[in-house]
């Protein structure tokens, strides 16, 4: 079916994975993201919203329920991993290119569009070094420029800011909230963070293990100031979730083995 | 007042000073049992330090041991050039297949574990026994490494994390080979590339021994020296032999340390999440 303007960028319908081992990661989860909105996945680690996030991108199969993507978000998908998965071989203009050369785009043009994506993160400059030589912010920035160097329709997040230090994730929190500004491309985006999460998104979907067990909608437009972080409703709001995140932990947990991360 | 660091010799300084400390300790050995332990009328087993050391200005001895050692040589890297074909393809082979791999992968342990003694009569019938046999040991001896290494990088290089990227690019299998599976494995490759060229050495040699039809190389030249007992000419040429060896395996050391850490920042390979 041809995607229309209300059809969203990616649905999860009443999916339930459980794993060959018989461990249930998801119980029935639904939920979509429409374009242009950014979508986020709090919850424990354990939860379940990795599993998430790898059936929505296509990398794990449901064991019931349906999966949708529109035709745009299918063929022009972003990732960005939990740590920068870059070829350590290839500088960072080469590793931005790695996705258009791939799909066969001609050298010149997928070599201007990293460079474009490079200064896009701050690392015009940065180009022709090799990720061994970059910190681990930068690296993350790259890996961010590869995902978004073909302009996705929807770019997944898996925990990318996970690893880094605060000022770093906090610095990086900001260009992603730019770059979500500027391009509106679909997005969801995997976090055990709180703050990061109600920072970045329009939506938060709280998970209790192995299911969807709350949904916040943040009031406030993109794009978003960084100092709105340090505000009194932004505090309110990030309380708020973190209450509904602990009872959601609290009260689900009916099989024992449900929400283990894989 | 300060204290003071203890002053340390420079680092070339020591390794100097300790490899003439070995051949001072060695040759003090040598001389001893020549001269002391062995009566003069056996001193032919085991001739003085000297005396070796003289036929290196033979040019009689020499000319005719050096050009045995380029045949050796052109022999070695031969064989080291078809066992890196043959064995990088083995190994991309079972990479790309569990059948494959469970097909052929017993008799790349075979090729490592038969005595190559065993092997050497159907090479003599199959390759004649000339320089072509030769070429064939060095292979069958320097291969392993390049499989069992290559394989290795191929099924052990990339993360998850990268097949994962390649998967949800869609690439191909032969892009994912080309532009993953490959680079990640150059690491591997070279540490067993390192190995074999070690070994490739001693498959020619081995060959020269049982293989001697046809221009001479030094493993037939270590057997005329033995067959003659020219104890002082046979030391040489084992030295040299020995020479070359140390030789190879340090340009290809050196190569490795050159290529790995200029792309993948340190020789040796195993990295990754």
């Amino acid at each position: 079916m041809p995607a229309g303007p209300s059809t969203p960028a990616l649905a999860l319908r009443h999916v339930t994975k459980v794993f060959e081992d018989g461990t249930r990661a998801l119980e029935d989860v639904s939920f979509t993201v429409d374009p242009g909105e950014l979508v986020s996945l709090v919850g424990p680690s354990g939860c379940g919203k990795t599993t998430a996030l790898r059936i929505a991108a296509g990398l794990e199969t449901p064991t019931d329920g349906d999966v949708e993507r529109s035709a745009a978000a299918s063929a022009n998908l972003g990732f960005v991993f939990q740590d920068a998965t870059l070829l350590e071989w290839r500088t960072a203009r080469s590793n931005v290119e790695l996705l258009p050369e791939l799909r066969g785009v001609p050298a010149a043009e997928r070599r201007a569009r990293a460079e474009a994506a490079l200064a896009s993160v701050g690392l015009s400059d940065a180009g022709a070094k090799r990720p061994r030589q970059l910190s681990g912010g930068m690296r993350m920035r790259v890996s961010i420029a590869r995902a978004l160097v073909s302009e996705p329709e929807l770019a997944l997040f898996d925990e990318p800011f996970g690893a880094l230090d605060e000022l770093t994730r906090l610095s990086l929190q900001v260009l992603l909230q730019d770059l979500f500004a500027a391009a509106r491309f679909a997005a969801l985006f995997i976090t055990h963070s709180v703050a990061e999460a109600v920072y970045l998104s329009d939506r938060v979907l709280v998970m209790g293990p192995g299911r969807i067990a709350d949904e916040v909608v943040v009031p406030w437009a993109h794009p978003r100031a960084p100092e709105l972080r340090y505000t009194a409703e932004f505090a309110a709001l990030v309380g708020e979730v973190s209450g509904r995140l602990e009872s959601a932990g609290a009260s689900i947990g009916d099989d024992p083995r449900a929400g283990v991360t894989r | 007042m300060t204290a003071r660091a203890p002053r340390r010799l420079p680092e070339w300084v020591a390794s100097v000073a300790s490899g003439v400390v070995a051949v001072v300790v060695l040759g003090g050995i040598w001389t001893y049992v020549s001269l002391v332990l062995l009566d003069p009328d056996r001193r032919f087993l085991l001739p003085p330090p000297w005396e070796v050391v003289a036929t290196l200005g033979r040019p009689s001895v020499m000319q005719p041991m050096l050009e045995a050692l380029g045949r050796t040589t052109m022999v070695s890297l031969a064989g080291l050039a078809i066992a890196v074909a043959l064995g990088a393809a083995w190994a991309i082979a079972m990479s790309q297949s569990r059948w494959v791999e469970r097909v052929i992968y017993p008799y790349a342990v075979i090729l490592q574990t038969v005595p190559i003694l065993a092997l050497t009569p159907l090479i003599g019938v199959w390759f004649g026994y000339g320089i072509p046999a030769r070429v064939v040991v060095a292979v069958i001896i320097a291969i392993f490494p390049v499989i069992s290494m290559t394989f290795f990088g191929l099924t052990s290089g990339p993360s998850p994390a990268a097949h994962d990227l390649f998967t949800l690019a869609r690439a191909t299998r032969w892009q994912r080979l080309t532009r993953l599976e490959l680079p990640a494995a150059v690491p591997s490759m070279f540490t067993g590339l390192r190995s074999a060229a070690g070994l490739s050495v001693i498959g020619a040699i081995v060959g020269d021994f049982f293989f001697q039809q046809g221009a001479v190389g030094i493993g037939g030249l270590l057997r005329v020296y033995t067959l003659r007992l020219d104890m002082a000419v046979l030391l040489t040429a084992v030295g040299l032999t020995a020479l070359f060896g140390v030789v190879v395996f340090t340009v290809f050391g050196v190569a490795e340390r050159l290529v790995v850490g200029h792309f993948y920042g340190a020789p040796g390979g195993g990295r990754r999440r």
